[in-house]
């Protein structure tokens, strides 16, 4: 079979499976984690779309048969020996201006995983004598002979998948990193802070403002930057249990202004992060909590050396926050979630404004508590730590 | 034990460098994989390391007799990376993609719980290669680190600079500002200080990086790689992909050295030998990482005319994947090892050390440039004579240009004419003919033993000559060069190459003086040209001369060469209606010795639009970047003129009226000499002049074993031999007009009833598409592999005969008379082929 452009069946099933992928799993994936923003309790964490597009699932069979070891090493002495070598030292019978690479001394220039050799071996290197093979060897044919260079070469390190699982055992635990597309279309997030306590929740963070973006529960981080070159977002493997909406936080003089990070710490109990507003530092920590019935968490802010900085509560720019009204200390919201259930938000410390802002005191601490729509009952059914937890 | 076996181990592949320096390993805790990314030595000799996997270790007594029993301990996690690390006032300082850190242990347990964001003010997009490197200390407390640039498809290896200060080298003042500091770099993996204060970043061949550089940074200066100008002051807004062109008005500062692709595809950091002896004799001398070759390379840099530049020797080979390197308190070599996506030699992570055995090996301990060649001084005085001819000595320039590195050019064997030994037999002087600023000397000494016996342990040096000492005029190593052939075959489609494949074929109508070769500028004398035998250049090297003549190929569209000038050279062009584009060198020059000597003081040159009797209709004297450079000229013809001409992508003249209908033959005026081109090239606007309506392609017969495909409109031919029928009779006059393309050495042809024109390649791999066969062949290379080219094949009528004429975008490229019965059916296309394909689309036949 020879494989040029029109023979491309394959690749455009492929495709198709990919769109159907995206169409079915993907699109649905992500609106689920919206939709169940809240802390449903009663939701069970495997129930989602169940569909297997055949499609994909017969290109992949396609693929594995034709990538056996030995068709990579045929391909290999057909294609790329008279000039790498048959054993891959790089000394063939073809005479080049430029020695070829040596597979055996394992060095390549533009990395030596799966996906960086096959796109050398697809686009070939402009302005040396390698070739692109794009045209002239399948997907599949691609993958065996990489597999077959990529054995010629010595032993790669490999990530034990139990090493990259990042865990929080008795002491918080603060991960930098690239976030996963956290808001729908707006992309992955190159600076990220994921603040991880001991009960079991964990806070996540944009590093460039120090934005709460989202509170989850359960597992921690998997490293996936720990392959490959690296530079890969953070697979979050808690449940996230509360998406913060996307709008300014703060404001000074009345025009939002960045949290700049100062620093984090894992010396307590709990994480905490260091940040500047202006002229205002503040150091924040969050974890569980529990009141009567209610199980959510809260974030407590450490205010000193501050100015006019307003903290907007997010609902409040889209108008959805109702007040519910004072209880002791404590001021209650109800804040619409996306599934059209109500979260309490109670905060403590600072001055509520008719504009829809908090207004930070200069110097003392400022509570907020976030307690989505559910009972006690469902929180401890659902495994949420709630003896931890502190009590009011 | 595990060291000795090492150290033997060691000594098995290298004998001669592990009686001198030995390597061994640390033991890092049990399942920890240390990807080495930093390393630095805290003032109680503790030794941090820096991982990928965001990990910073303490190791303690670093200098121990055995490394195998040295303690880790963890002191931070969770970072992301950490490819550059120091300290103050004992706390580790770590250079995290994100942000630059302070790991701060309160509490005294020698685990940091407290990781104060020191600096994080840098842009960074979702990129997965935007690495940041670092982290030195000057004698002012500025902290320096590099920012990787973004890699992204489909030119994956190709640079770019998607947020502020990517490409850049940084620092971090004492008051705690974040500055860019300059602009330039690729992927600038190493940060160094060297011991005369200058900053050191070295660089990984790749776009725009020839081989691997090491610069001694100029603050502000421009350092080769483009994409990072877009951050530069008054760059255009609009223009956020500088990577792809050769910026204008930008000086660039050449490399120090150049280390040769041999010994250095992945250059680390560098760490200079302050250890006053503990380490040998290299005093201050650089200490090179090396990644891919697993090795340790040493460099020694020096001033001549203001212009850094320097030597550079292998050290230390097979130490493994050594990414960073830095003396410790006792004076050792530790290593830091990773190349876990990069590649490298194994091993590839762990923690290494090179110690000194005390006995001093015999090596060149310094290279220095002097007029008229190099004074070479060695750690051991020589035994014996040296004879000139046991030194000898090469030299070569690269391609500065966006492909992934270049292989060096423009090779000269040099004529070594003395080898001088001193009476304390220590130092050599060797003396050079013709060697030339702008260029990588590589030297080898051979048979050449020390005092006790010991031979010369790296026998060969290889020294970047920016300036020649006594002369001022620096030239980089990496010269502008025209795009190279890769680039253009797969990404310019619509273009005919008038100049490509054999630009002698009758279809260029071939004229003295005009010739093929290579050219540089005559180092003494840059208003001539040193040519060599070649393919790069169409030099005419006059005076006078003809012209070189392709007919009828101007038409409205985008005519494009590459020009190359030597000072004072001048190249023309024919214009519509008799005009001409002449481009003349006005350089600035300095001669010397009664003329025989001409140097460039200042770069100047002029272009003129000239009308049929030679009245100036517009000029421009900008853009120019001087003799002996490379210049891309497009002009874009229309019915009526010039709409514009562009030089380096910048447009330097608009809208000339000229006659002519924007038709006429194209010329290469042979009456301005001397002169070059290179790629002259063609864009049609209307490449399809005759169109009818398509043909189905389906359900053709197909004849012999040749594999058909059909997709829409097109039909691909693919193993085999044989062909396809497409139409059963040709009339007389008639013009059938299709699409084709072609892998490169697939043949194909359109049979007309007998006569064939032929698609794709020749059996012997040239180009041969437009020709008829066994009348007249087009061996010009116009189209290039792969991309879609409008063909017309016109019938006309001639007594009992046809003439039968080809077009290639609406170019004439090929006509015969042939008997009226080979040319009227059936009509059909074949192919010959194992593993090529040609296409055919968009086929019509027009009455």
């Amino acid at each position: 079979m020879s494989s040029h452009e029109p023979k491309t069946t394959q690749e455009k099933i492929r495709d198709i499976g990919i769109c159907l992928f995206c169409l079915f799993i993907v699109v649905p994936l992500v609106s689920f984690i919206i939709i169940y923003t809240t802390w449903s309790m009663t939701i069970p964490d495997h129930s989602g779309p169940n569909y297997s597009p055949p499609s994909l699932e017969q290109s992949a069979h396609v693929a594995t048969a034709t990538a056996s070891p030995a068709s990579g090493h045929m391909i290999y002495m057909a294609q790329c020996a008279s000039c790498h070598g048959d054993s891959g030292d790089g000394k063939g019978t073809r005479v080049l201006d430029r020695p070829a690479r040596s597979f055996k001394a394992g060095g390549f220039s533009f990395g030596d995983t799966q996906e960086a050799i096959a796109r050398v071996v697809r686009s070939g290197i402009p302005g040396t004598p390698m070739p692109g093979f794009a045209r002239t060897l399948s997907p599949a044919q691609i993958k065996a002979v990489v597999s077959h260079v990529q054995s010629l070469g010595p032993e790669r390190v490999q990530v034990d998948e139990a090493d990259a699982v990042l865990t929080v055992e008795d002491k918080p635990v603060v991960v930098r990193g690239k976030l996963p597309e956290h808001y729908i279309g707006m992309g992955e997030i190159p600076r990220g802070l994921v603040a991880g306590n001991p009960d079991g929740l964990s806070f996540v963070y944009r590093g460039d403002d120090v934005r709460l973006l989202g509170t989850r529960q359960g597992a921690f981080v998997r490293r996936t930057d720990w392959d490959g070159r690296g530079g890969t977002a953070l697979d979050l493997q808690g449940r996230l249990i509360h998406l913060v909406p996307d709008v300014p936080v703060f404001e000074h003089d009345g025009r939002p202004i960045q949290a700049k990070l100062a620093g984090t710490d894992v010396g307590g109990r709990r994480a905490a992060i260091h940040y500047k507003v202006g002229s205002t530092d503040i150091t924040e920590e969050a974890g569980a909590v529990t009141m009567g019935p209610l199980a959510g968490y809260q974030r407590r802010m450490q205010i000193s050396g501050g100015g006019d900085v307003l903290l907007r509560m997010p609902a409040w720019r889209t108008g959805g926050l109702e007040r519910i009204g004072p209880a002791g200390a404590w001021t209650w919201w109800q804040e619409p979630a996306f599934d059209g259930r109500m979260h309490f938000v109670g905060v403590r410390g600072a001055q509520p404004l008719q504009c829809g802002g908090l207004q930070l005191p200069r110097r003392g601490t400022v509570e907020i508590r976030v307690f989505p729509d559910s009972p006690i009952e469902e929180a401890a059914k659902a495994g949420i730590p709630v003896k931890q937890a502190v009590s009011t | 034990m595990i060291a000795a076996l090492l150290v033997i181990a060691c000594s098995i592949g290298v004998a001669d460098e592990s009686r001198y320096y030995t390597v061994q390993s640390y033991t890092p805790p049990e399942g920890e994989v240390l990807e080495v990314g930093g390393l630095v030595f805290l003032p109680d000799g503790t030794l941090a390391a820096g991982t990928r996997r965001g990990r910073v270790w303490l190791i303690d007594d670093p200098d121990a007799h055995d490394p195998t029993v040295c303690a880790f301990t963890m002191h931070a996690e969770g970072l992301w990376e950490g490819l550059g690390l120091n300290q103050i006032d004992g706390d580790v300082l770590v250079l995290q993609r994100t942000e630059l850190s302070r790991l701060r242990d309160h509490d005294g347990d020698r685990v940091a719980e407290h990781i104060e964001t020191i600096a994080d003010d840098w842009g960074l997009t979702d990129n997965y290669h935007e690495f940041a490197f670092g982290l030195p200390r000057d004698d002012e407390g500025n902290l320096y680190f590099s920012l990787n640039l973004a890699f992204i498809n489909p030119e994956w290896w190709h640079g770019q600079s998607n947020a502020p200060w990517r490409g850049w080298l940084m620092r971090l003042t004492p008051e705690g500002e974040v500055e860019p500091v300059a602009p330039g770099f690729r992927s600038p993996a190493g940060v160094g200080i060297d011991a005369e204060g200058r900053v050191i970043v070295t660089d990984n061949q790749g776009d725009w990086m020839a081989s691997s550089p090491i610069y001694a940074v100029t603050p502000g200066a421009f350092h080769g790689h483009p994409a990072s100008l877009r951050w530069t002051e008054g760059w255009p807004d609009v223009d956020t992909h500088p990577e792809n062109k050769i910026p204008p008005d930008v000086r660039r500062l050449p490399p120090a050295i150049w280390i040769p692709y041999d010994w250095s595809r992945s250059t680390g950091n560098v760490a200079v030998d302050a250890t006053r002896g503990d380490f040998g004799p290299f005093d201050d001398q650089l200490f090179v990482a090396e990644l891919t070759n697993g090795m340790v390379l040493r460099a020694e840099l020096e001033d001549i005319h203001g212009v850094t530049q320097g030597a550079i020797w292998p050290f230390r080979r097979n130490v493994g994947s050594v990414c960073r390197v830095a003396f410790s308190p006792e004076g050792n070599l530790v290593l830091g090892l990773t190349n876990r996506g990069w590649g490298g030699l194994a091993p590839g992570h762990g923690l290494r050390r090179i110690d000194w055995t005390g006995e001093t090996p015999m090596e060149m301990l310094h290279c220095r440039a002097v007029p008229g060649g190099f004074d070479i001084e060695f750690t051991r005085p020589v035994e014996g004579d040296i004879d000139v001819s046991q030194v000898t000595a090469r030299d070569y320039d690269y391609h500065w240009w966006w492909e992934y590195g270049s292989p060096e050019q423009r090779h000269r064997e040099l004529d070594v004419h003395a080898a001088r030994l001193s009476h304390d037999r220590k130092h050599l002087q060797v003396r050079i003919d013709g060697l030339e600023a702008g260029r990588v000397v590589r030297m080898k000494l051979e048979g050449i033993t020390g005092k006790g016996g010991h031979e010369l342990l790296h026998p060969e040096v290889a020294y970047t000559l920016n300036v020649k000492p006594g002369e001022g005029l620096s030239l980089p190593v990496a010269k502008s060069a025209a795009q190279p052939e890769a680039r253009i075959s797969e990404t310019d489609a619509g273009w005919l190459r008038l100049t490509w494949g054999d630009p002698w074929d009758r279809f260029v109508e071939q004229s003295a003086p005009w010739r093929l070769g290579k050219a540089a500028l005559d180092p003494v004398n840059a208003a001539r040209y040193a040519t060599t035998p070649g393919h790069d250049l169409l030099i005419n090297d006059g005076p006078g001369g003809d012209d070189l003549v392709i007919p009828n190929a101007l038409m409205p569209g985008t005519l494009s060469a590459s020009v190359w000038l030597p000072v004072r050279g001048s190249a023309g062009v024919s214009l519509p209606g008799g005009g001409a584009l002449v481009i003349m060198d006005r350089s600035i020059v300095q001669a010397l010795d009664g003329g025989d000597e001409v140097q460039v003081e200042q770069a100047a040159g002029m272009l003129e639009v000239r009308d049929a009797s030679g009245t100036v209709l517009a000029s421009s004297d900008e853009q120019w970047m001087g003799p002996g450079q490379w210049h891309r000229l497009e002009i874009d013809l229309t019915p009526s003129g010039i709409d514009a001409i562009r030089l380096q992508d910048n447009t330097i003249v608009g809208n000339v009226s000229l006659p002519g209908e924007g038709r006429g033959d194209l010329r290469l005026l042979g009456a301005h000499a001397p002169a070059g081109f290179a790629d002259v090239r063609l864009k049609p606007k209307h490449p399809a002049p005759v169109s009818g309506e398509p043909m189905s392609m389906a359900g053709g017969v197909v004849s012999g074993t040749v594999d058909v495909d059909v997709d829409g409109r097109s039909v691909y031919l693919s193993g085999g031999t044989g062909d396809l029928h497409l139409a059963d009779a040709l009339g007389p006059k008639c013009t059938i007009a299709f699409k084709t393309r072609f892998q490169p050495m697939a043949m194909g042809w359109i049979d007309l009833g007998g006569t064939r024109v032929l698609l794709g390649e020749s059996p012997g791999g040239g180009p041969m598409t437009g020709s008829i066969e066994g009348h007249d062949e087009v061996r010009a290379g116009l189209v290039a592999d792969r991309s879609w080219a409008h063909m017309s094949i016109e019938l006309t009528p001639h007594v009992a005969s046809r003439l039968v004429t080809v077009r290639i975008a609406g170019l004439p490229v090929a006509s015969a008379i042939v008997p009226a019965d080979s040319v009227s059916g059936p009509l059909r296309v074949g192919h010959k082929s194992e593993t090529g394909w040609v296409a055919l689309s968009d086929l019509s036949i027009v009455e």
